[in-house]
């Protein structure tokens, strides 16, 4: 009771920074801003007000200053970051969050007693095999999100980081190999007090193909924080 | 016909006398027998009785009447009856009893005495006392306390012979028969309290009240039989499950006292005596008396003895008469020895239950929309008293006319002997309940099985409240039950649609071919269909997809349960969104969303901003693209219902942190 207790109150009380005003300081070469669910970028301007529901994304040689809440950031070169993610947020907020993923499963229908609806599909067109749908610039709009989520890890925002990273992983799977990159998630999930979660993110690091050195370091870690 | 010749010619009756019942064997071995009586022969002991009958009990009393003058009769009829028992607390009886009546028989003879002969002609006068007819209603008032209230026709006859000299050519003497006759109805009311299951207190108010049809003459009628008011009160106690103390007393100065063994399970021992302060000897009469039980089948044999061997042997004096009043039919200073069998037959429900329904609770209302709902869900409570000293296993029916084929029942939950077992019941309604148009109100039965081979052990009655079809609880994860996908409108409007677009979607990647389904049916959607209010202006109204087709429109959630029925119906799974902001939970609303099945990689084949889908993992484990939909920005099209769908789960799911505060849910309804 006590914990949910401190769970509403943290929830009450944590608000994103950006909610409560960002705005650009100072634009270097190319940067764009997309506002919500539109499709549209457009230029960034210096002193425009940033939402939380806003997306920035830098050009090559190119960097922002942004203000948010008195605190000075700068967003470096191919870099696309969410406005919406430069937000405070209390370790039971990043585990619900966390725990969201899981609310956002399908869930299994047969196994629950409850009526299924039938379905009744109908199968249109040719017989074709499907083809490989790629989309261009894939991978260098996933560099500058890696990069994005980098830039939160850098800054501190540890829980959106983590969120972010995990995001990023479903879009991008061959993530999910990258040692660097695990190893952020892992860091951040220590920095935010989550031993286990911490473990675990290491833990999972071990199944996939590592070299001995970083096999190495990943074992160091689980040694280290299972000690303490 | 029971009947006693006495050859006096006596009027008066001036002394009492104990008041008892002779038409059953077993009031009669037991003496007091107004705190214990549980049958049909209440109407005479305690109308209040009548409620222990279980079902129908159908009996008949015969008995030999033992006098010592030599005169025997044999075994005679003395009465039939049956009772019922009717709406769980209600009970009825009646008899024909043609044995029960005395007749007295005054002699007189006319003697004529002349020169030559002395002529004697008998001239007797008959006296007849008889209560044939006895019916009785009784009540139970809760579980302890009953009432009950009795009336027994009484028929009283004179039939005299009076002689007269006949004066004409000769002088001769003639005779000629008058009967008179003084009919009534008298009426007992009774109570009976259990104390505790120890104890039993019985109440009768005897004769309380009198309705006359007819009397005697006013020269005859000194004949008419005494009917005293009195108060009798009786009293039962068993100290052991097998013995029962009783105890009767009266206000008349009469009393009783006796005891009920039971030596086998099905063989019970009795014993009696009958006092009376007014009576000689005070200890007037002793009974003895065997009972016999096989299932529904009652037997008893009872013997009831005087001490008195006088006015009860049949030979009676004048003075004998003379100082002795009768005031009951049968029971009498006069009533000889004798032996009375009863039997008696339990018929319908009759055996003892081993449960009680003590507490029946609808813990929810019906809404047909949602009825399959029921039958996995509890649609009410029972509390279950095992009312046996043996442990059970009950369960629990149900049953709704016309809205079930059959009742549903429970599993067995073991009770333990005085526990109770709080019992949840569902219910499995058929499709005739989906016709509900109003909002009604129906009893429902409810049923607890525990005995192997009864229909059932107790039954009640559950009020529930059946809402109309298109009524709804308002809960998001019920709006899925009005969808309907495999309506023949629903299919007809897909099968059109995309038949008209066969050339288009043979285009298409097979990858895209449910997010193209999605956005064709929508267009077409929004072509045919407006959004408008509920037509009964409450957000608790919901039309079918039928409905909605028809009428061409519908409020947010018509338009949502019809879209979600129509990507069903092609095979695209949808889920709910249902918003209710906190800050405002009047500005309640729910929007969709629908698998696109397109795996998260390849997203940005749809849209490239990640805000505009969802990620949520398949049944098989795989990441897709959901698109979220607001269904009543219908008139301006998918590419514009999507985009207001998704920033509204933008702010509601991912900045405001709906889901994970709980003012938001996401209901699957594949």
């Amino acid at each position: 009771m006590k914990k949910l207790i401190v769970i509403l109150i943290a929830l009450t009380c944590s608000q994103s920074l950006a909610g409560t005003g960002i705005t650009v300081k100072r634009v270097k070469g190319a940067a764009e801003v997309r506002r919500g669910v539109s499709e549209e970028w457009v230029r960034v301007k210096a002193g425009i007000a940033l939402g939380p529901e806003n997306t920035i994304k830098t050009a090559r040689n190119a960097s922002l200053t942004i203000l948010a809440e008195g605190r000075k950031l700068n967003v470096p070169e191919l870099t696309v970051l969410d406005v919406g993610d430069l937000r405070e947020m209390s370790q039971e907020e990043l585990l619900l969050k966390l725990a969201m993923a899981d609310v956002r499963v399908a869930p299994p229908r047969d196994e629950s007693g409850e009526t299924v609806i039938p379905n009744t599909t109908i199968v249109h067109g040719k017989n074709m095999a499907v083809p490989q749908i790629t989309a261009s610039n894939q991978k260098d709009f996933r560099d500058m999100q890696v990069r994005g989520t980098k830039l939160l890890y850098d800054y501190g925002f540890y829980p959106t980081c983590i969120l972010k990273a995990k995001q990023t992983m479903l879009y991008y799977p061959e993530l999910k190999s990258r040692f660097e990159f695990r190893c952020m998630i892992a860091n951040a999930l220590e920095k935010m007090k989550l031993k286990g979660e911490a473990i675990g993110e290491y833990l999972s690091l071990t199944s996939i193909k590592l070299s001995p050195s970083e096999r190495e370091k990943v074992e160091d870690n689980i040694r280290r924080l299972e000690q303490h | 016909m029971w009947w006693s010749r006495l050859g006096i010619a006596a009027l008066l009756f001036p002394a009492l006398a104990a008041s008892q019942h002779l038409s059953s064997a077993r009031g009669i071995g037991l003496a007091a027998f107004i705190a214990s009586s549980n049958d049909l022969s209440s109407l005479d002991w305690n109308p209040a009785g009548l409620v222990f009958v279980k079902d129908w009990q159908v009996g008949a009393t015969n008995f030999f009447s033992l006098t010592t003058n030599g005169r025997n009769n044999g075994l005679i009829f003395h009465n039939t009856g049956i009772a019922k028992q009717f709406l769980s607390n209600n009970a009825v009886g009646i008899r024909y009893a043609p044995g029960n009546n005395s007749q007295f028989v005054i002699p007189n003879i006319f003697t004529v005495i002349d020169t030559t002969s002395n002529i004697q002609a008998k001239v007797d006068k008959q006296l007849s006392y008889a209560e044939h007819y006895a019916l009785g209603y009784a009540f139970r008032f809760n579980e302890d306390l009953s009432f009950g209230i009795s009336a027994r026709y009484r028929e009283e006859q004179i039939t005299d012979t009076q002689f007269f000299t006949v004066r004409d050519s000769l002088t001769y003497i003639s005779t000629k028969t008058l009967s008179s006759s003084a009919n009534s109805w008298n009426l007992d009311l009774g109570m009976l309290w259990e104390l505790s299951p120890q104890w039993k207190l019985g109440v009768v108010a005897e004769n309380l009240f009198k309705i006359l049809e007819s009397e005697f003459p006013e020269d005859l009628r000194s004949f008419t039989l005494d009917t005293r008011k009195a108060i009798r009160s009786g009293i039962s106690y068993m100290p052991r499950k097998d013995l029962l103390l009783a105890l009767d007393i009266s206000t008349t100065g009469d009393g009783a006292a006796g005891y009920e063994w039971n030596v086998w399970d099905n063989l019970q021992l009795r014993q009696g005596i009958i006092v009376g302060n007014t009576l000689s000897p005070f200890i007037n009469a002793a009974t003895v008396g065997l009972g016999w039980s096989a299932k529904t089948i009652h037997a008893d044999l009872a013997y009831l003895h005087f001490y008195d061997r006088g006015t009860h042997s049949g030979n009676v004096t004048l003075n004998d008469f003379t100082s002795h009043s009768i005031h009951d039919v049968e029971f009498h200073p006069f009533t000889s020895d004798q032996v009375r069998f009863s039997i008696s037959v339990d018929l319908g429900h009759t055996k003892e239950p081993l449960a009680r329904i003590d507490y029946v609770e609808v813990t929810s209302d019906i809404y047909p929309s949602s009825s399959e709902t029921f039958a996995y869900r509890p649609i009410g409570r029972v509390k279950v008293r095992n009312i046996s000293d043996q442990p059970i296993e009950a369960k629990v029916g149900f049953y709704l006319k016309p809205f079930m084929d059959a009742p549903t029942e429970t599993r067995r939950y073991v009770i333990q002997p005085g526990a109770v077992s709080d019992i949840p019941f569902i219910a499995v309604f058929n499709d005739l309940i989906k016709s509900v148009t109003e909002p009604q109100l129906r009893d429902g039965d409810v049923y607890v099985i525990a005995s192997p081979a009864e229909e059932y052990d107790d039954k009640s009655q559950a009020r529930v409240r059946i809402y109309s079809r298109n009524n709804w609880n308002g809960e998001a994860l019920t709006l899925r039950y009005f969808m309907t996908p495999t309506e023949p409108d629903v299919l007809r409007f897909t099968r059109s649609v995309v038949s008209s677009h066969k050339d288009h979607l043979n285009t298409v990647n097979p990858a895209l071919l449910k997010f193209e389904h999605a956005k064709i049916l929508f267009n077409e959607f929004a072509l045919r269909l407006s959004y408008v209010n509920d037509p009964k202006l409450s957000k608790d109204w919901v039309q079918y997809p039928g409905e909605t087709l028809s009428l061409h429109g519908g409020d947010c959630d018509d338009m949502t349960v019809c879209f979600a029925s129509l990507l069903a119906s092609v095979g695209v799974s949808s889920a709910f969104i249902d918003v209710v902001p906190p800050n405002n939970p009047g500005d309640a609303h729910i929007y969709m969303m629908f698998d696109t099945g397109l795996e998260a990689s390849k997203a940005d084949v749809v849209s490239k901003n990640r805000k505009r889908y969802v990620v949520r993992r398949n049944q098989d484990g795989s990441e897709t693209i959901w698109i979220p939909i607001e269904t009543t920005q219908i008139t301006k099209g998918f590419e514009e219902a999507w985009a207001t769908g998704a920033k509204e789960y933008l702010d509601d799911v991912e900045l405001g942190l709906g889901l994970i505060k709980g003012w938001v849910k996401i209901v699957d309804v594949q």
